[in-house]
């Protein structure tokens, strides 16, 4: 009689209340790309907890489950599944290229949508898939890197590439390179490392000097870009260096003191907004989080946006096909746009390091 | 009205309720409401003891690490070694401590000069050597204050783990030293409690730095949420009740002060709340477990009382397989055998009233199938049959039990009847009936009812039925139902009109053999006269005085005109009967009439020895009064009635004829002493050919005068009203209504008796008929007339031509001629302008109103019926001459 009355109750106190909207996110949250992965992950966690406080998405709270891909293809499709089972309506993730490469073809064939925040690969571009993201494409940004190079007057360069996230680097230098070609200049070589144990930085280093480039094109991690344009440096303090906007993190300019002094960095958003939305969504994360939000963070709160938003939209035809008619968003920083592939076309910033902090360079 | 008692098993498990699982639950409720406070105490006091016991070991690790960087930077200070020297140091460092990820020595402008790494890192110091660690800003601050350093906590990209510096100056140089907090993770899976206890540490901004699940650590998760933790973070210790993964937790943090770090310890409330969950785990196994015995015990004497009651019920069954005689049994409970003793008994006096019963059922039955010719129906208070007998069953197609229960009496009824009697009882009892209530209405308000009906049969035949429908009543009166019993009559009913027809049709021939008799005789009486007359004259016409021949000539002339009114008679009423009698009315004065017909009557009234009194209450000879009539159809009614009170009389009788004005009718009395009607005379006075006993007598008739009469005085839109007393007398009353100014009456006008003295008439006339009898009566007639010139043909053809060849005066014409009709006689001569005003004359047996009008029509100037009436004829063939050539009037005379 009691466990009767009590699965009454039960029953009668789960009536009337909606099922929340289960959202995915599957991204690096530990190892050696956590910053990434954590940053996105905060961003869309601070974009979910917005929506949540505004009475979900009608009438329904979101709740986020996480996984982490830990970086490793296997195990990112195994955790992919597990989110499926689970009932998202879509999944917000990976942080790198590579991964996205991985997670694409799981993707498109169980068409349940995926939006990156950090995976611009070209690779991933141009496809009529279920695979979206609010990045720019890697291409644009490596051309823009390109051209800046040749607008200070260098004509060589080598290119330096993590073998270790290969989607994404040889994308970047690859589309470098050939922007810096067609516009007179030279590849003197291109170089590739995996940073794994057992890894000498300082040969690395000693090559890059020792090519006799102008100037060399970095496409690796923070820590890893720290290094060896510390060693770069030493070798041969002239050498023009460029990173990727991989780099670009908050911490990458206290990594190395004067030595840094004139790194170009890619930036995939704009450091030096001062708008208030801008300002107070980095004062809410500091609050949450503790820590400063960087780009991985500002993408993973618009990709969730673009996600929700396309829920609230969604006809008969399925969130697939609401998210394709996402044009246009208002993301954090700037006005996102996307083509017909659902792919972004956002701007990318060009920084320099001086005295330990970014600067604006004019593009 | 008393409430239905409560059923037993719902009452013992009220009892159960309350007095076996109410106290249980109380006392788990009591508990609750006791334990959960202390419960609550000593769970906060465990995680602040663990917390304290964390904070301890973690600053001692962090004591650790600073002291042997305060080792090192002392002896840098103190006594710098030489750089290979140094090395040794910084390795003795790193091989003492497998936490330390990395320890370095820096110049005065931060960049590396020499460090070392752990052995099996895959790293190398040379890529280390020479790293700028001037922009640090625990590396900056530690420059400034002279003091050590701990940095933030930061993920190390080199190593994916997480870690903290502390750089600690020393001289010119600053010695720094990279700790992985995998120590501390690892630290904690030491520490935490066996249980549920969760133990975290976390960095000044709240994120996880340290967790014995090292991944949680790794994945950086922030809990600065936690108001708890910013607290802690804050410098103030406590306890809360929190939530972490979505679980309700009792957690306490302290600070960790020289990092600005805090420890989180937390239990969930669930495990907190553990024992009391097992002693309501307790409480429920008690709860089954008294109910586990409640069920054993209770189907342990619901087997034994059972099997008792199967017994018990195996008993009734025997009993009632075997005629309600009960078995010897034994119960191993007296109350067991006590409801069987009573039962016993119960059923013996049962098994007495079913014999009874029994014997008067089987009786009844045999009653109601015997009755197969009678239809027994019986039927409850609304009419729903319940028992159809065999007679019903051969009745009317329907088996027993298609019947009962299902279909209603009113199946085997002829619906239209059922309405019409509905429709009739609805009137009588001022509230509608239908349908069944038709048939039991009756027998419902009167108690019976026996009534003729029409059955219909399952196969939509019909029978007629006499239904004696009754209502059952209890010995107390209550209605019970119907019973409906039903013979069917169809065969006396058909038997009885059988009969019938017979006796109409015996009757019928009967009256037919009277009548040919009484016509033969009525038709020899005068044929004799004429024939026996015409011989004598034959005979005796050299002997006899002319004046003996003039006498048997009026007997012969007598004779024929008797007949002339025979067929007449016959006529008319063969006209009755086929509706084709038809009366020319208009204003008739009474008074010629009344004269006629007097005159009329005159042979009877002498011949029978009666007086005849006319009287006039209007005045001598009714003179101006006129009534609605037909002049010729007047007379001939007045001189039948006459002619009856004539022939009915007493010898020395007088007859009366009075007419009297009353208001805007007429009456004309014709009154007699006679012999009278009897009451049943009466009744069949106006049947044709009925005589009323004077088939025999010796007054002539045919019986079809008063038929005749009544018919045309209703024709005349009249009324004839008799009054008689056997011995007395009879009276006939004929009311007409009123007229205004009379029209001169046709054919009243005194009767030509013989040939009239004036023979001026004077022409050519020229006649057409074959007979040669009628054709020389016509000769011999006009001979009277010795100046008209008579020409006679056989044949239409002939005669045509003698008329085109010269044109007569006057032509007769007979209807049925050997070459042609009558009427094309006539249209032949109506077609010839030379012929067309030559008056014609017709003269045919054919005494048919409708011939008679219709040849006046196509233009003869008179029509003459055989026999003829020589006088008249004469009349008015002198008329048409004297006319001589002016055109003549339309003659139309009666027959």
């Amino acid at each position: 009689v009691l466990l009767g009355a009590g699965a009454a109750l039960l029953s009668t106190a789960g009536c009337g209340r909606q099922e929340p909207l289960r959202i995915g996110y599957i991204g690096s949250v530990s190892g050696r790309t956590s910053d990434l992965g954590i940053g996105a992950r905060n961003g869309t966690q601070l974009a979910v907890d917005d929506l949540n406080a505004a009475d979900g998405i009608a009438g329904r709270t979101l709740e986020l489950l996480t996984r982490d891909d830990e970086q490793n293809a296997e195990l990112a499709r195994r955790r992919l599944s597990e989110l499926y089972a689970l009932g998202v309506e879509f999944v917000i993730g990976p942080v790198t290229s590579t991964m996205g490469a991985a997670l694409l073809p799981v993707v498109n064939q169980r068409r349940i949508p995926m939006i990156s925040p950090l995976a611009g690969a070209n690779e991933l571009s141009g496809r009529d898939d279920a695979f979206f993201r609010v990045v720019s494409d890697t291409a644009a940004s490596a051309l823009q890197q390109a051209e800046a190079l040749l607008a200070r007057g260098l004509r060589s360069v080598v290119t330096v590439a993590d073998t270790r996230n290969p989607v994404f680097t040889r994308s970047w230098t690859e589309s470098a390179s050939a922007r810096f070609t067609a516009g007179g200049g030279a590849v003197r070589e291109s170089l590739g490392f995996e940073p794994a144990p057992g890894l000498h930085y300082l040969e690395v280093a000693q090559r890059i000097a020792g090519s006799g480039a102008d100037a060399a094109i970095i496409v690796a991690s923070a820590a890893d870009s720290a290094v060896l344009v510390q060693q770069v440096r030493r070798l041969r303090p002239p050498m023009f260096i460029a990173l990727s906007a991989w780099a670009g993190t908050e911490e990458f300019p206290t990594l190395g003191g004067p030595a840094f002094d004139g790194v170009l960095v890619t930036q995939f958003f704009d450091r030096f907004n001062a708008t208030p939305r801008w300002l107070d969504f980095v004062a809410r994360y500091r609050a949450r989080f503790g820590d400063v939000p960087g780009y991985a963070a500002m993408n993973g709160y618009d990709a969730l946006q673009m996600g929700a938003t396309a829920v609230r939209t969604a006809g008969a035809d399925g969130l697939l096909a609401s998210l394709r008619r996402v044009r246009e968003l208002d993301g954090l920083q700037r006005s996102l746009r996307f083509d017909a592939f659902g792919d972004c076309l956002a701007p990318t910033y060009l920084t320099e390091v001086r005295g330990g902090r970014y600067v604006a360079v004019a593009t | 009205m008393s409430r239905p008692a409560p059923s037993l098993q719902k009452r013992l498990r009220g009892q159960f309720l309350l007095l076996g699982v109410g106290p249980v639950v109380a006392v788990f409720a009591a508990a609750w409401a006791l334990l959960v406070p202390v419960l609550a105490q000593q769970a906060e006091a465990r995680n602040s003891e663990l917390a304290l016991a964390v904070r301890d070991q973690v600053e001692l690790q962090l004591d650790l690490r600073l002291g042997a960087a305060a080792q090192l930077a002392e002896r840098l200070r103190n006594d710098p070694p030489a750089p290979g020297a140094l090395q040794l140091a910084l390795q003795a460092l790193m091989e003492r401590d497998p936490y330390l990820q990395a320890a370095y020595v820096t110049d005065g402008r931060g960049q590396v000069v020499d460090a070392a790494l752990p052995a099996n890192s895959g790293r190398f110091v040379e890529d280390v050597v020479g790293l700028d660690l001037s922009a640090q800003p625990y590396f900056d601050k530690a420059r400034r204050s002279g003091e050590p350093v701990w940095s933030d906590t930061f993920l190390s990209t080199l190593t994916g783990q997480v870690a903290v510096a502390l750089a600690l100056p020393a001289g010119e140089q600053t010695v720094l030293l990279e700790l992985s907090l995998a120590a501390l993770s690892g630290l904690l899976v030491d520490m935490a409690q066996p249980g549920s206890s969760q133990v975290a540490v976390v960095d000044r901004v709240g994120r996880v730095i340290a967790h014995p699940d090292a991944r949680r650590a790794l994945q950086r998760e922030s809990l600065s949420g936690l108001p708890l933790v910013r607290r802690a973070l804050a410098g103030t210790a406590g306890s809360a009740r929190t939530e972490r993964d979505g679980v309700p937790q009792l957690a306490h943090a302290v600070s960790v002060m020289p990092v600005g770090w805090a420890v989180l310890v937390s239990q969930p409330v669930s495990a907190v709340m553990a024992p009391l969950l097992r002693l309501g785990g307790a409480v429920l196994g008690v709860l089954a477990a008294t109910v586990l015995v409640a069920v054993g015990v209770g189907w342990r004497m619901a087997r034994r009382t059972g099997q008792e009651v199967t017994q018990l019920a195996d008993g009734a069954q025997r009993a009632v397989s075997n005629g309600g005689i009960p078995p010897e049994l034994s119960f191993s409970t007296r109350e067991f055998n006590a409801v069987w003793t009573r039962l016993r008994d119960l059923f013996q006096q049962l098994h007495q009233r079913d014999s009874l019963t029994r014997a008067v059922q089987q009786d009844l039955q045999a009653v109601l199938d015997a009755a197969t010719q009678v239809a027994i129906v019986a039927m409850d208070r609304e009419g729903g049959v319940t028992v159809f007998n065999i007679g019903a069953q051969r009745m009317l197609g329907w088996r027993s039990d298609e019947v009962v229960g299902r279909v209603s009496p009113t199946a085997w009824h002829d619906e239209t009847e059922v309405a019409a009697r509905a429709q009739v009882l609805s009137r009588k009892y001022g509230q509608p009936v239908s349908g069944v209530e038709a048939l039991i209405s009756e027998a419902r308000h009167g108690g019976y009812e026996v009534r003729d009906w029409v059955f219909v049969r399952r196969d939509g035949g019909r029978l007629d039925v006499s239904l004696a429908m009754t209502a059952m009543r209890t010995p107390e009166g209550a209605l019970k139902g119907f019973l409906g019993v039903a013979i069917d009559i169809t065969e006396r009913r058909r038997a009885a009109a059988l009969e019938l027809a017979r006796k109409t049709a015996e009757l019928a021939n009967q009256a037919k053999s009277e009548f040919l008799s009484k016509m033969s005789h009525e038709l020899r009486t005068p044929l004799n006269a004429v024939l026996g007359f015409a011989q004598l004259i034959e005979a005796e016409q050299a002997k006899r005085p002319p004046a003996e021949h003039d006498e048997h000539v009026r007997h012969i002339q007598r004779a024929g005109w008797h007949l002339v009114r025979l067929i007449d008679d016959v006529l008319d009423l063969a006209r009755i009967e086929s509706g084709r009698l038809a009366v020319t009315i208009g204003a008739v004065e009474l008074g010629p009439v009344l004269a006629q017909a007097e005159q009329m009557v005159q042979p009877q009234l002498r011949q029978f020895g009666v007086s005849l009194r006319v009287a006039m209450a209007h005045g001598p000879a009714g003179a101006g009064l006129c009534v609605a009539a037909d002049a010729t159809r007047l007379s001939q009614v007045l001189v039948n009635l006459l002619s009856n009170a004539a022939k009915y009389n007493r010898p020395q009788g007088e007859v009366e004829l009075t007419c009297r004005r009353d208001g805007a009718v007429v009456r004309l009395v014709v009154s007699d002493t006679g012999i009278g009607m009897s009451e049943a005379q009466l009744a069949r006075l106006y049947e044709p050919f009925n005589r009323l006993g004077q088939e025999r007598g010796r007054r002539e008739g045919t019986g079809i005068g008063l038929v005749i009469t009544r018919h045309l005085v209703e024709l005349m839109h009249g009324q004839i009203d008799v009054h008689s007393e056997p011995g007395v007398g009879t009276r006939f009353v004929i009311t007409l209504p009123v007229a205004g100014e009379a029209a001169p009456a046709e054919g009243v006008e005194p009767a030509l008796g013989g040939p009239a003295a004036d023979t001026a008439a004077t022409g050519r006339v020229v006649c057409i008929e074959d007979n040669e009898i009628n054709a020389l009566l016509v000769r011999a007639a006009l001979r009277q007339r010795p100046r008209i010139d008579l020409q006679v043909f056989g044949l239409a053809s002939t005669g045509l031509d003698a008329i085109r060849a010269a044109p007569p005066d006057l032509i007769l014409l007979d209807m049925h001629l050997p070459d042609a009709s009558g009427e094309q006689v006539l249209a032949s001569l109506r077609a010839d302008d030379r012929l067309f005003g030559i008056p014609v004359v017709v003269i045919s047996a054919d005494a048919t109103q409708a011939r008679i009008e219709e040849m006046l029509r196509q233009g003869a100037q008179a029509y003459l019926t055989k026999p003829l009436d020589l006088a008249e004829a004469l009349g008015v063939i002198d008329r048409l001459l004297d006319a001589g050539a002016a055109p003549a009037g339309v003659e139309r005379l009666p027959g």
